[in-house]
C-alpha cells in the first residue's frame, strides 16, 4: 500500500495549476497511491478553523484521504485548538512557515508543538531554507514528539540528514528524491524506518520519486517501509482491504 | 538498438556538494547514468566552468568530449567576462564535440535583462551554435524572448522551461520558433510538459535532465508521465534535438 504523506487541495493566488480535490483524487489513483495525508490549502492561506473543517469533510467523503490539521502560529493561542482537531480525527499537525511568514524560532511554534506532543500525534514541519531543519529540531527538543521534516530541498538535505541522525524522533519526508544515490544515502544515514514518501500532489507529479524509490539500491523491505509501512505505523492508519481481500 | 532514442540536452560533468553519490565528478558517472536510463547521447557543460573557472572547465570538458562518441558539449561563457568569453567561443569553434553554448545567469549573478548579457548573446548569435540558458521566472523569460526576437536565427534553449514561469515560456515559444523548452527540475510540476507539447505540437520541446546533479531517471519519469502521442514523444525525446543540434543519426545509435 502506497501512502503519500504530502498532499493538499485548493487554490493558491500565485499558482495556475489545477489543484482541485477532484484532480488530487485522479492523480492519486493514476499513481497507485492508496492513502494520502491531506490538508485544504485554505487552512494555510486564509482561515485555519474553517480550512481544517473543509479537510475533515473531504476525508469523510473519500476514504483514500486522511486528515491533517494545519496549525498557524500567527494565531494567538492556536495551541488551544489542537486537542480539538486531534479529537476530530486529524492524524497529524502540519506547519508551513514559508507560506505564512512566521519564524521557526518563535515561542508560538514551541507552544504549539508542546500541545501537539500532548495528543501523541506527529508534527509535520516544512524546512525549506538553510538552518530550518536545525531550528525545527530545536523547537521540538525535550518534547515526546515525532517530528517529520517536510519539503526537503537537495540544497539543504545534508542539514536535515544531520538532525535525523542525531535524534530518533526526527523523520524525513522522501520527496523530490532527485540526486543520484540520494535514497541510498538517506537509508544509510537515517534508516528506512524513518523515511516517508510524499509528493506534494496535485501540484507535483508523484511519478518521479516513485520511480526512484522503485529502482533504488535498497532492500524491498526498505522500499515497502518508505512507500507506506512507516506512514501506516506512525499515523496509525487503518489497513485498507482491497476487493481481493488482501491488505 | 534501444527501444527508443533519447537525447539529453541539459547535462553537466563535475562534482556537486550535495548528499548524492557523485563518483568524485568523474565522467564515468555520466556514462553510467546514461546507460541505466537508455540515453543515447547527452550534451554536457562543465560544472567547474559554471561555478568556478570558465577556462579550466571548458578545457577539461574538451578533452573528455574527444574521448567519448556519445557526448557533445556546450562551451560555457560568462557575461561578466565578455572578451574572455569570446576567446573561449573562438578557441572551441572548430572542436567537433562542442556544438552549443551555455550561459548560467544565476552563478554569474547576471540577470538575463542585464546590459552585460546583450553583447554576449550577439557574439553567440554571430557564431550560429544553439544557446542553452538557465532561465527562472517571468522577468527572465520575457528578457530572453526579447533576445530571441532580436536574433531569430539563434536557437535558444530555455533551461528548466522558465521555472515557475513555465506558462509564459510556452506562450513565448508559440510566437518565437527559435525558442526551445526543456524541463529538468527538482520540482516536478504536473502538467507543464503535456501543456507545452500540446501547445507546440511536440516541436520546440526537448528532453533535459540536469544530470549529474540529478539522476536522469527522475526527470525521465516526469516526461514519461506526460500524455502525448507516440510521434510527439519521439520528437521530444530525441528528434527535435537531433535536428536542432544537427546530430548525425549514426552517432546516436
Amino acid at each position: 500500500m502506497i501512502v503519500d504523506i504530502d498532499t493538499f487541495f485548493g487554490p493558491h493566488p500565485a499558482q495556475e495549476a489545477d489543484t482541485s480535490l477532484e484532480t488530487l483524487l485522479q492523480v492519486l489513483a493514476a499513481n497507485g497511491i492508496a492513502r494520502a495525508l491531506v490538508y485544504f490549502r485554505g487552512a494555510v492561506l486564509f482561515d485555519g478553523e474553517d480550512g481544517n473543517r473543509t479537510t475533515l469533510a473531504a476525508c469523510r467523503a473519500h476514504t483514500a484521504l486522511v486528515p491533517v490539521a494545519v496549525v498557524d502560529p500567527r494565531v494567538w493561542r492556536v495551541w488551544d485548538a489542537i486537542p480539538r482537531w486531534a479529537g476530530a480525527g486529524c492524524v497529524a499537525f502540519r506547519f508551513i512557515p514559508q507560506d505564512q511568514g512566521w519564524s521557526l524560532e518563535s515561542g508560538s511554534l514551541r507552544r504549539a508543538l508542546a500541545a501537539v506532543a500532548e495528543t501523541g500525534r506527529p508534527a509535520l514541519i516544512d524546512v525549506v531554507g538553510p538552518g530550518h531543519a536545525a531550528q525545527a529540531a530545536r523547537a521540538a527538543r525535550g518534547l515526546s514528539l515525532s517530528l517529520v521534516l517536510m519539503n526537503l530541498s537537495y540544497w539543504t538535505l545534508a542539514e536535515a540528514l544531520a538532525e535525523a541522525a542525531d535524534s530518533p524522533h526526527v523523520y524525513l519526508e522522501a520527496d523530490r528524491v532527485c540526486l543520484p544515490g540520494q535514497l541510498e544515502t538517506m537509508v544509510e544515514v537515517v534508516g528506512a524506518e524513518r523515511l516517508l514518501f510524499g509528493s506534494y500532489a496535485p501540484a507535483y507529479e508523484p511519478a518521479p520519486t516513485l520511480t526512484i524509490v522503485g529502482k533504488a539500491g535498497v532492500s524491498d523491505e526498505a522500499k515497502r517501509l518508505i512507500l507506506g509501512g512507516n506512514a501506516a505505523r506512525l499515523f496509525r492508519l487503518p489497513v485498507l482491504v482491497r476487493e481481493d481481500g488482501n491488505a | 538498438m534501444p527501444d527508443r532514442l533519447i537525447v539529453d540536452v541539459h547535462t553537466h560533468n563535475g562534482p556537486w556538494p550535495f548528499p548524492g553519490r557523485y563518483a568524485g565528478g568523474d565522467i564515468s558517472l555520466n556514462l553510467a547514468l546514461m546507460r541505466q536510463c537508455g540515453i543515447a547521447l547527452s550534451i554536457v557543460s562543465s560544472t567547474r566552468a559554471i561555478v568556478n573557472d570558465m577556462e579550466a572547465g571548458n578545457a577539461e570538458l574538451a578533452d573528455i568530449l574527444s574521448r567519448h562518441h556519445n557526448l557533445r558539449g556546450y562551451v560555457v561563457v560568462n557575461p561578466r567576462r565578455l572578451a574572455d568569453s569570446v576567446r573561449e567561443l573562438d578557441k572551441y569553434a572548430a572542436h567537433p564535440g562542442y556544438i552549443g553554448v551555455k550561459i548560467h545567469p544565476s552563478y554569474s549573478q547576471t540577470p538575463i535583462a542585464s546590459p552585460r548579457i546583450a553583447p554576449l548573446i550577439a557574439e553567440v548569435a554571430a557564431r550560429g551554435k544553439p544557446l542553452l540558458i538557465h532561465t527562472f521566472g517571468e522577468g527572465e523569460v520575457q528578457a530572453l524572448a526579447d533576445f530571441a526576437a532580436r536574433h531569430p536565427a539563434l536557437p535558444i534553449v530555455v533551461g528548466h522551461g522558465g521555472g515557475d514561469a513555465w506558462r509564459p515560456a510556452i506562450i513565448a515559444a508559440q510566437r518565437l520558433p527559435n525558442l526551445y523548452l526543456e524541463y529538468c527540475f527538482s520540482h516536478p510540476v504536473r502538467g507543464r510538459i503535456e501543456e507545452s507539447v500540446a501547445a507546440l505540437n511536440g516541436r520546440q520541446v526537448l528532453f533535459g535532465s540536469d544530470m549529474t546533479l540529478f539522476d536522469p531517471a527522475y526527470c525521465l519519469a516526469a516526461y514519461d508521465a506526460a500524455p502525448m502521442t507516440d510521434e510527439q514523444r519521439e520528437r521530444v525525446m530525441a528528434l527535435n534535438a537531433i535536428e536542432l543540434f544537427r546530430l548525425p543519426l549514426p552517432d546516436v545509435q
